[in-house]
């Protein structure tokens, strides 16, 4: 009896370890029916070795490709790709598979794939996961050769961009956006501006809104909400080159004629623009409780309890805004239009490090931006299903349909060349122009090209980090009772934080770079 | 003669425990697969991470990632850490252990199950709505607390600015939350302590009060040392949902607020920097096992059969 | 003395009352606020009587009925199987813990509460259960990673192995003859229903509330627990308040009331399930076997 119930023990044991194994194999199985037309589930992400291996002469790669979304199911995703596989079958012999992946987990979601080497061959880089260290990590390879030789049109098109997504002299990614030239600005609820009678020029200053927030005060209406105080960036209003550090590197102020890092937090500078948003709380043009209430800025803007958020300014972002609210609104420029490695790297795509056929990825990306069909599909879906043309080159969802229930909304990703791609309402045939004009006149800041390597200072960053995240907030939401007072308090909190160490890294890495201009 | 005895009792003794190491095996399979197996990542604490060398190639660096936490707010985040972890340790077991006996001594069915039930709910939130809620009650503008105190003649108060508040706030938030879960502990326990004693006790005319320190409390001595080296195990972790969500982040907070868990997470937040994350991991288990380890051994001075190892 | 216990129970309602008062009444406003109006709770904040009432968060969350509905259905699976596989486990290696004459004892109890205090981190995790047992995208993904077993539980069970239950009772059923793992069947765990309970409830609640293995291990939204849709739709809530990203499709969610809707739903059926539990915290297992 006693070994009736070791065995017993042992079978249920065993039957349990099969069950790991079991699981093992099935994957193996789902993976040789990858193609590319069924994807019910991602099991073919996994053990990726064997099958590349044997089939880059015959069998078309399939080129993983990230998609950022904000958590939906978009049911068009199959029929996408299989539209899209028609055209790069025939000419790269590859096919296109979708993952999405959550904003919110992608930087996390990125690392651990790339540590297993899971298959993902495409991965957007930029505001989530910062090009420098997805670059100084090898989470991505250099792909400067392999663009010169697969993608010569995109190379073209790229133009000076690939300056601004080099690392250590190779470049390690490209420009999402062709035309990224981008200025600060605010949009505006037009119908409370009718409806109040304030005057808004096109061109607006702090100065012109401090006045409109006088003139809000008397109807009772906010001005605007610093919401958490991480949003309230200064940069909206003047030019500031900050290295993707978020201030905490030093910044530029002027980058377009200057090349002087300063601390941003010791500025005249930083310190007029508290004093101004103090102000601005004083006098009631913003919500005293803003800090606390968990609400966010999109919220708030929408239910019309105040009167202006800031944007970035161009002429994709004007009618991006005019589809977000539920009433008119209108943008308005803030500051001269800038052409930064900042605001390139905002948006790009790199190859992970471990990708077995960075080649495929490379002609991909040369067709993204070079084929009209392509680049339609992958911004707004499928004529007739997801949209349809109100003009030449302007759509329209199909009726019934809106960005909640589509089967497929561009949401986080950029793709293709502005020039070739439908636009959506309310932009107009001249919308093509106006961007063109827009990136011309658009000053380039003197440090396109340089990136700020923060490795040698990593442990003062995580302090300075920190320090920032617990003094500014109040600061930029007008919610300290002496700005002179915090704001030595935070500057002393910083420089025991190393904030000057930071600095001097910087200035002297933008010196060698300047260097060998 | 002896010898041939000895040998005996041996093998006898051996074949007896065999049972339980193949009842025990499972178990600790799981968790070598599990715990011990990951630990080789220990490693990345003291590694520079890059991706294509991977986990074992990347270059060693020593303690370099190790430095950030001990600069400018290094004193601060500790002493956090540790003061609310040994309050709420406390606490946590006075008003566990009391709940639990007042639980046990409600005769309706009916009754206790609603307590139970009730007084558990909390446990099943998650941090980040108790945060909204307690915002419901603290905020300046709207929030209940400030409307009673107005109706009373008193002042209204900023909550989310007032440093002095927040170590009561906290230390409350955490027991409303947590309370259930110990009373669920301490009162397993306190039901498998036969009623005989208490019975016995009553005959000799000990009162409520006697019968709790001389049976319950003595019998409740294995659960609570036990919870208490669990507890002191994590005491240099910290709540992550507690320090950030329920002070809705606010930097004047700080001071009382920011543990090594929060500084972590805001210090690494936008750069996500695997080797530092793993040094601080590395750094909390350090602490964690070297106070445990010297509670034990006290444990085991004073009553050996309650230490753990 | 019945006086006195009659007041020991008066006593005991009145601060029992005062707590569960205490621990209802946010949950109650929780309820209210995940029916209120959005734009009056993003003005007035959550109030016990809204200005106006509404049913929009649960609509949005209905929208996802039909996936939610599926995921419950995991959910209770995961929650079930791994409870169940989470105690059978547990005993058993708490079984063998309790013996403290075992040949080292005292190093296995070491090994088990050493995995309490150092933790490999999640890449290391990732990678064995990706990489060496590929779960990525199974159910076993949702269940074995970490809640499967876990040293608290453990420890706890053995202790009360230890000291809830009398010697003499091994040691007479050892002298009829019956195996260790009879009397671990027939006599230890029938007696040991509290701590079953305990330990069965709280490994239940984790597995119910756990959200972070659907989020590293599952692409398939088809396996995602309940907690796993909901931390999606908390998340693109979460992070539009600290982002703004702009040419970003963003759609009308109503954000305020959204995010307790979805607490609502997440908790409801562990407090329904709750009591079933409960019962066995019943009191006096009658011990006349020994005594006797």
């Amino acid at each position: 009896m006693k070994i009736k119930s070791i065995i017993s023990i042992l079978v249920i044991f065993i039957l349990v370890m099969s069950l790991f194994a079991g699981c093992g194999e099935s994957n193996d199985d789902d993976k040789t029916t990858d193609s590319g037309t069924t994807n019910t589930n991602g099991t073919d992400n996994s053990s990726n070795d064997t099958d590349a291996a044997n089939n880059t002469d015959e069998e078309a790669f399939e080129i993983v490709v990230e998609l950022v979304t904000l958590g939906q199911d978009f049911t068009s995703l199959p029929l996408i790709e299989e539209e899209i596989n028609k055209i790069t079958l025939p000419e790269i012999n590859a096919t296109v598979k979708f993952l999405p992946i959550h904003i919110a987990d992608h930087a996390n979601k990125l690392s651990l794939m790339v540590a297993s080497g899971e298959k993902l061959d495409l991965v957007m880089t930029g505001i989530t996961t910062p090009l420098v260290g997805l670059a100084s990590t090898n989470a991505i390879q250099p792909i400067g050769d392999l663009l010169d030789e697969y993608a010569p049109e995109l190379v073209e098109k790229q133009g000076e961009l690939l300056e601004a997504t080099k690392f250590n002299g190779q470049v390690y990614a490209i420009s999402a956006d062709l035309y990224p030239a981008k200025a600060g600005g605010i949009v505006y609820n037009k119908e409370m501006a009718d409806q109040y009678n304030v005057s808004v020029s096109e061109r607006i200053t702090l100065e012109d809104l401090s006045k409109i927030g006088e003139q809000l005060k008397q109807e009772g209406v906010y001005l605007t909400t610093p919401s958490d105080g991480a949003l309230n960036s200064h940069d909206i209003y003047t030019p500031i080159a900050d290295f993707g550090g978020d201030y905490a590197y030093g910044v530029i102020f002027d980058p377009v004629n200057s090349t002087e890092i300063v601390n941003y937090y010791a500025s005249d500078e930083f310190r007029e623009y508290a004093l101004l948003l103090k102000s601005w709380m004083d006098q009631g043009y913003m919500p005293q409780d803003a800090l606390t209430n968990g609400q966010n800025a999109q919220d708030v803007f929408r239910s019309e309890q105040v009167f202006y958020q800031f944007v970035n300014y161009s002429p994709g972002d004007k009618v991006q805004e005019a589809r977000t609210w539920p009433f008119e609104v209108k943008l308005s420029q803030a500051s001269d239009a800038i052409l930064s490695t900042e605001v390139v790297q905002q948006f790009g795509y790199g190859i992970p490090v471990h990708c077995e056929n960075p080649e495929a990825v490379v002609k991909f990306l040369n067709l993204i931006y070079t084929n009209a069909d392509i680049s339609n599909l992958l911004n707004h879906g499928i004529e007739g299903v997801e949209y349809q043309k109100v003009s030449d080159n302007i759509v329209e969802y199909v009726d019934g349909i809106d960005s909640s229930n589509a089967g497929y909304v561009r949401i986080f990703n950029r793709f293709g060349d502005a020039m070739q791609t439908y636009q959506m309402e309310p932009a107009t045939e001249a919308f093509f122009d106006e961007i063109e004009t827009f990136n011309e006149d658009a000053e380039k800041s003197k440090t396109l090209g340089y990136v700020f390597n923060a490795e040698n200072v990593a442990g003062e960053v995580a302090a300075v980090n920190s320090v920032v995240s617990e003094y500014r907030p109040p600061l930029m939401a007008g919610a300290v009772s002496d700005v002179d007072q915090a704001i030595e308090e935070f500057n002393e909190a910083l420089e025991s934080a190393g904030i000057n160490e930071i600095i001097e890294e910087n200035r002297r890495q933008l010196g060698e770079w300047l260097a060998k201009q | 003669m002896e010898l041939v005895g000895k040998s005996n009792k041996k093998r006898k003794k051996i074949k007896h425990w065999i049972p339980f190491y193949i009842m025990g095996l499972p178990g600790m399979i799981y968790l070598l697969i599990n715990n011990y197996l990951p630990m080789v990542g220990l490693q990345v604490a003291f590694k520079k991470w890059d991706y294509q060398k991977g986990m074992w190639f990347s270059d060693w660096i020593g303690l370099k990632n190790f430095e950030f936490l001990f600069k400018s707010q290094a004193f601060r985040i500790t002493r956090n850490t540790l003061l609310y972890n040994l309050t709420f340790i406390i606490v946590g077991a006075i008003l566990g252990i009391s709940v639990a006996i007042l639980v046990n001594e409600i005769q309706s069915k009916q009754f206790k199950k609603i307590y139970q039930t009730i007084i558990l709910l909390p446990f099943l939130m998650s941090m980040v709505i108790v945060a909204y809620l307690t915002y419901a009650y603290l905020s300046p503008q709207t929030g209940y607390i400030n409307n009673i105190l107005e109706a009373i003649g008193l002042n209204r108060i900023s909550w989310y600015s007032e440093k002095k508040y927040w170590p009561f706030i906290l230390v409350f938030v955490q027991q409303w939350k947590t309370i259930g879960f110990g009373m669920v502990i301490y009162l397993s326990s306190i039901v498998g302590i036969s009623k005989d004693y208490y019975e016995a006790a009553e005959l000799d005319g000990a009162t409520k009060w006697q019968q709790i320190r001389t049976i319950t409390l003595p019998l409740l001595k294995p659960t609570i040392i036990t919870l208490l080296i669990l507890q002191v195990g994590q005491i240099f972790r910290s709540d992550f949902g507690l320090f950030y969500q329920v002070p809705m982040d606010q930097g004047s907070l700080y001071a009382v607020t920011d543990t090594i868990d929060t500084f972590v997470y805001r210090g690494l937040m936008k750069t996500n920097n695997i080797g530092m994350s793993a040094a601080a991991g590395f750094y909390q288990s350090v602490v964690c096992f070297i106070t445990v380890v010297i509670f034990n051994g006290v444990i085991r001075k004073v009553n050996k059969e309650n230490a753990m190892f | 003395m019945y006086r006195e216990s009659r007041r020991w129970r008066i006593g005991a309602h009145i601060i029992l009352m005062f707590m569960t008062l205490l621990a209802l009444l946010p949950f109650i406003l929780l309820i209210i606020a995940s029916f209120t109006d959005d734009q009056v709770a993003v003005i007035n904040g959550y109030r016990y009587l809204p200005e106006k009432w509404s049913l929009s968060a649960y609509k949005y969350i209905a929208n996802e009925a039909e996936t939610i509905f599926r995921a419950y259905g995991i959910t209770i699976f995961i929650t079930i199987v791994g409870t169940a596989v989470n105690l059978f486990l547990t005993s058993l290696l708490a079984y063998m813990l309790a013996q403290d004459e075992l040949p080292g004892a005292k190093m296995f109890n070491f090994l088990v509460i050493f995995t309490m205090l150092f933790n490999g981190g999640l890449v290391p995790t990732y990678l064995i259960y990706a990489s060496t047992f590929k779960i990525r995208d199974t159910i076993f993904a949702l269940i074995v990673p970490n809640l499967l077993m876990n040293a608290f539980n453990i420890i706890l069970v053995k202790n009360y192995f230890r000291f809830s239950l009398p010697k003499e009772l091994f040691e007479s059923s050892r002298l009829d003859g019956a195996s260790e793992f009879q009397i671990l069947k027939h006599i230890v765990l029938p007696l040991s229903k509290p701590i079953m309970a305990t330990i069965g409830l709280m490994t239940s609640i984790a597995y119910w509330n756990d959200w972070q293995n659907g989020l590293y291990y599952l692409n398939d939204t088809k396996l995602y627990s309940v907690q796993n849709i909901l931390n999606a739709i908390n998340t693109s809530v979460q992070f539009l308040a600290t982002n703004s990203v702009s040419g970003a499709n963003i759609t009308d969610i109503p954000t305020t009331t959204v995010r307790m809707a979805i607490a609502v739903v997440g908790i409801l059926p562990i407090i329904i399930a709750y009591p079933f539990f409960q019962q066995y915290f019943v009191k006096g297992i009658t011990l006349g076997a020994v005594k006797g």
